[in-house]
């Protein structure tokens, strides 16, 4: 019987391996990927209390599809916004991008 | 052990690999592939949650639409000479970096153990929620935060026009 916790665990897993991604990844797209994967392990947490604490409603259901709709336009920006920091630059290591730095 | 146990271990042994490799690799076209093969095990999570209708959503959006995007963005901004560029995908700040996403792991799993969840499923006996379902309360409770995710989308995609579009 895999209860709640298997799925809190799991998704615990997944959110601290994104965050390790995004402090150990130089790449900009790298790091929007583990951030991708934070935001689904989140998911995971919704749609699993929606399923074993209130399976009659449906919100937490609903409301995940809204996280993964904002997760697309999220998406859509931080890549368009690499890809101007790429024209502008030349490079997309997020090290290297500091001239709001000094 | 049933079947939906099995499923569950297993899935989620991919999952984890995967995501792991995503933040491990050497080579970052392999990560993104990863990246599509655990937003597909993402959405075998959501079957065995009875959501169908999220895994299909989860497939089109993330495993299409998101690693699709990705993929054309490595493609224009990507170094063009080797996967990785020459240069180290990673920082050199990887012992912090696992301290702190380890201790946030621990912190929360020690949360998870020290509280009584509801154990048994009550919707064991009901039937699996269907899409008419989910689109009769989007369209009825939900109305207007489908509006303002609408409209998010609306100005997300001007954005990226105006942001990405221009060429000079």
């Amino acid at each position: 019987m895999v209860s709640l916790q298997h799925y809190l665990v799991l998704s615990t897993i997944l959110f601290a391996i994104g965050a390790y991604g995004i402090m150990v990844r130089r790449n900009a797209i790298l790091i929007l990927i583990s951030i991708e994967l934070m935001l689904n392990a989140v998911n995971i947490n919704m749609v699993a209390f929606a399923r074993f604490v209130t399976p009659e409603t449906l919100a937490g259901q609903v409301f995940t599809i809204f996280a993964i709709a904002s997760g697309a336009a999220e998406v859509g920006i931080g890549l368009a916004i690499i890809l101007l920091v790429y024209r502008g630059r030349a490079t997309v290591n997020v090290d290297e991008i500091d001239l709001l730095k000094w | 052990m049933t079947g939906q146990t099995i499923a569950f271990y297993l899935i989620a042994a991919i999952l984890v690999f995967g995501a792991l490799y995503i933040v491990t690799s050497k080579n970052i076209m392999r990560a993104v592939f990863m990246h599509l093969f655990a937003m597909v095990m993402i959405a075998g999570i959501y079957v065995l949650l009875s959501a169908e209708f999220l895994a299909a959503m989860q497939i089109l959006v993330y495993a299409g639409a998101v690693t699709t995007m990705i993929v054309f963005s490595l493609m224009l901004a990507g170094n063009q000479d080797s996967p990785t560029g020459g240069v180290s995908l990673d920082n050199k700040k990887k012992l912090p970096a696992l301290l702190v996403s380890g201790g946030l792991f621990l912190t929360v799993v020690f949360m998870i153990a020290g509280q009584k969840w509801p154990s048994v499923e009550k919707a064991a006996g009901l039937a699996a929620p269907s899409v008419a379902a989910i689109g009769r309360i989007i369209f009825s409770r939900y109305v207007l935060p489908f509006e303002v995710i609408g409209f998010l989308l609306l100005a997300a995609l001007i954005g990226v026009i105006v942001v990405a579009g221009r060429e000079e």
